[in-house]
């Protein structure tokens, strides 16, 4: 049986209709990825100037953290703590005495 | 119109022609340079520093640390300013004027750094030179105000020893190798070069020009490890103490060199070693290569009668003589061969029981010891006590004098060696030794070192046990009879009362082409305290000292004012 030309034109339109929904599905599909790539390039470019911020950070930190460490290194050398008792005018015992316990006798009356 | 459009079309044909040969020679022609030109500015690598490890006192208090340097160098092509004028600013930075330099030698030395900063600069062939290396920090910051263009900086490490020259024997250093790079010498830093070590790492990715990553780009990776701390026995209050009491004692007695070693007998631990004349280790290249062998492990010397303790624990042990053994040969000198054997002050006691052997370190009665042991039994004890073998010490450069072999033992030799001549030690031989009557009769290997310390780990080195050389009963009477020798032998006027010391003094001549100086001697003192459960073992030596050549007025008056200060540190108690 024929279909009739009203069908026809029906039909057509809706072939149109849907070649225009797969162009629109497809565009936002491409734009999806277009932003979504601009957005991992701006999300890596972000974390990559982050990184560099943290290393100098770490840098920084590491060059205070040997600074600090020669600051103790030098302030737990017995050398410099015998020259600075010396300056005190602390002096070593020249002579020991030992005393020993002291016995108690006759405590009672 | 047709034929300017054809025109415009071969216009356009040779600039896309142009276009493509000028495309094809920089894709493809020069191609390969271009793209390593690029990745040069794009693609960044760096070596990773791994920091050398530390070396740790008991405390964990530092006796070496890692700490940071600068290497200051000149890129030619970027200097503006004169080389002179240069060489001029900097050479007062390098050149450290001492106490009791005069203004001309002063003078000379900076002049002299000119020279040597002016040659480097004017080098035509090279475009970079290393002018100075391991900066302070203080130094670079001083270059840096300079502001001289074409002067920079990279980082490097340096030694830094808090207790300056303290422990340099037992330490070593840290100098260049053949290829330049950084290597420990000598003592701990040579033992433990490849654990102090770290190793560098290396970073390549690729940065964009303000030198931020680009994550996407490639990267790549090794990461540095760090060199190992080690934590050794070292306490720094004995260390610092037999330092400056050695010191004093050699100029008190006027000795050319001399050495102290402190260990704990019943783990091997060495608490404190210091010989004396000693270097700087951070400025090592001033010093000649005689300074850096530690003569505590390295030199050998002919122990005399400290060597007595030795072959009377053998002939007590093999059951030869008993302390209450009286001497049969000791009413006089004595002929061995074609040799005289005399006492030491030539005072002769028959009927000596070994006791007063030991206590009046007579050397005619030890011939009779040792004759009486025989050569064989002689030989075994003595390479049981390790006598001619490395002690097995964690310190580079130990050397021993070799034992004459077994076969080769004349009647001279047993009877010498008896009282401790015609053989030689290193001190830490006899350290060793005499730690087995400390430790109960059984032998341990002296040790620095006590554990290994990374990033969150660390490894215990454990005490090191030798075999049993003598019984404990042998032990224990041979402790009794140095205990008599440090109160009433030759040395009893420095003893400190109350304290009960196992010691032995010895004198002994030093041998000179083959025949003995008459007057040069080397004094030692050994002993461990308190002498039933010993905290130290310690032995002094004294060489060609000038008040005295006898231990007695030398070597033991040093130990005992040694002692006296351990006693207090140790808190250990008279007896009564």
């Amino acid at each position: 049986m024929k279909k009739s030309y009203a069908v026809k034109i029906k039909d057509l339109e809706k072939s149109k209709v849907f070649g225009l929904k797969i162009t629109y599905f497809i565009g936002v599909i491409l734009g999806i990825l277009v932003l979504a790539t601009v957005f991992v390039t701006i999300e890596t470019s972000a974390a990559g100037a982050e990184l560099a911020v943290l290393e100098k950070e770490e840098a920084l930190l590491s060059k205070e953290r040997v600074e600090l460490k020669s600051k103790i290194v030098q302030s737990t050398s017995l050398s410099k703590i015998s020259e600075a008792a010396k300056d005190l005018d602390l002096k070593k015992t020249s002579k020991i005495i030992y005393i020993t316990e002291e016995e108690i006798v006759a405590k009672l009356p | 119109m047709q034929t300017r459009i054809q025109i415009i079309g071969l216009g356009f044909l040779l600039v896309f022609l142009a276009i493509g040969v000028r495309l094809f020679y920089w894709q493809i022609v020069r191609g390969k340079e271009l793209s390593s030109q690029a990745k040069v500015q794009y693609e960044s690598g760096e070596t990773i520093s791994a920091p050398r490890g530390n070396i740790l006192a008991s405390d964990s208090t530092w006796l070496v640390a890692s700490g940071e340097a600068w290497l200051l160098f000149a890129y030619l092509p970027d200097i503006d300013d004169p080389p002179k004028e240069i060489a001029d600013k900097l050479a007062p930075f390098f050149v450290v004027r001492e106490d009791e330099e005069s203004d001309s030698e002063y003078r000379e030395k900076l002049l002299n750094e000119v020279d040597r900063l002016y040659s480097l600069l004017k080098k035509d062939e090279v475009v970079w030179v290393a002018l100075k290396r391991k900066l302070l920090p203080e130094t670079k910051k001083n270059i840096e105000a300079l502001s001289i263009s074409g002067i920079g900086f990279e980082p490097g490490e340096r030694r830094v020893y808090p207790e300056a020259s303290s422990a340099a024997h037992l330490l070593g250093f840290v100098g260049k190798n053949k290829e330049g790079e950084d290597t420990g010498y000598f003592g701990l830093e040579g033992f433990y070069d490849l654990s102090l070590s770290g190793k560098p790492g290396f970073l390549k990715r690729e940065s964009d020009a303000k030198g931020t990553p680009i994550l996407f780009g490639g990267s790549y990776e090794i990461s540095a490890v760090g060199g190992t701390d080690l934590k050794t026995y070292i306490d720094k209050s004995i260390q610092l103490t037999i330092e400056e009491q050695l010191v004093d004692g050699i100029e008190k007695y006027g000795a050319k060199e001399g050495s102290v070693v402190v260990m704990n007998p019943k783990n091997g631990a060495i608490l404190g070693m210091a010989s004396y004349p000693s270097y700087d280790p951070e400025q090592y290249s001033e010093y000649g290569d005689e300074y850096f062998k530690n003569p505590v492990v390295s030199s050998s010397f002919e122990p005399g009668s400290v060597f007595k303790v030795l072959v009377m624990s053998a002939a007590l042990d093999a059951d030869v003589v008993e302390p209450d053994t009286r001497c049969e040969i000791c009413e006089g000198p004595l002929r061995v061969d074609k040799y005289i054997i005399r006492t030491w002050n030539n005072e002769y006691r028959p009927d000596s029981t070994m006791l007063d052997v030991i206590v009046n370190s007579d050397n005619v009665g030890m011939v009779y010891v040792g004759q009486t042991l025989g050569a064989d039994k002689l030989y075994d004890y003595l390479d049981n006590f390790g006598i001619g073998k490395l002690t097995g010490v964690d310190l580079q450069g130990e050397a021993t004098p070799r034992l004459r072999p077994k076969d080769k033992w004349s009647i001279v030799d047993v009877s010498t060696a008896s009282f401790g001549q015609g053989i030689a030690v290193t001190p830490i031989q006899m350290i060793k030794a005499v730690s087995a009557i400390a430790n109960k009769g059984v032998l341990v290997t002296p040790q620095v070192v006590d554990s290994l310390q990374g990033r969150g780990w660390a490894e215990d080195i454990k005490p090191e046990f030798g075999e049993r050389v003598i019984s404990e009963e042998t032990a224990k009477v041979m402790t009794s009879m140095m205990v008599e020798a440090a109160k009433n032998g030759e040395a009893k006027w420095t003893h400190l009362r109350g304290f009960k010391v196992a010691g032995k003094t010895g004198t002994a001549q030093i041998p000179v082409a083959g025949n003995y100086d008459s007057e040069k001697t080397i004094a030692s003192f050994i002993g461990f305290a308190p002498a039933d459960d010993p905290e130290f073992l310690m032995l002094v030596t004294l060489r060609e000292s000038e008040s005295s050549p006898w231990a007695s007025e030398t070597a033991a008056p040093l130990w005992y004012s040694i002692a006296n200060e351990l006693f207090l540190y140790f808190g250990i108690q008279p007896e009564n």
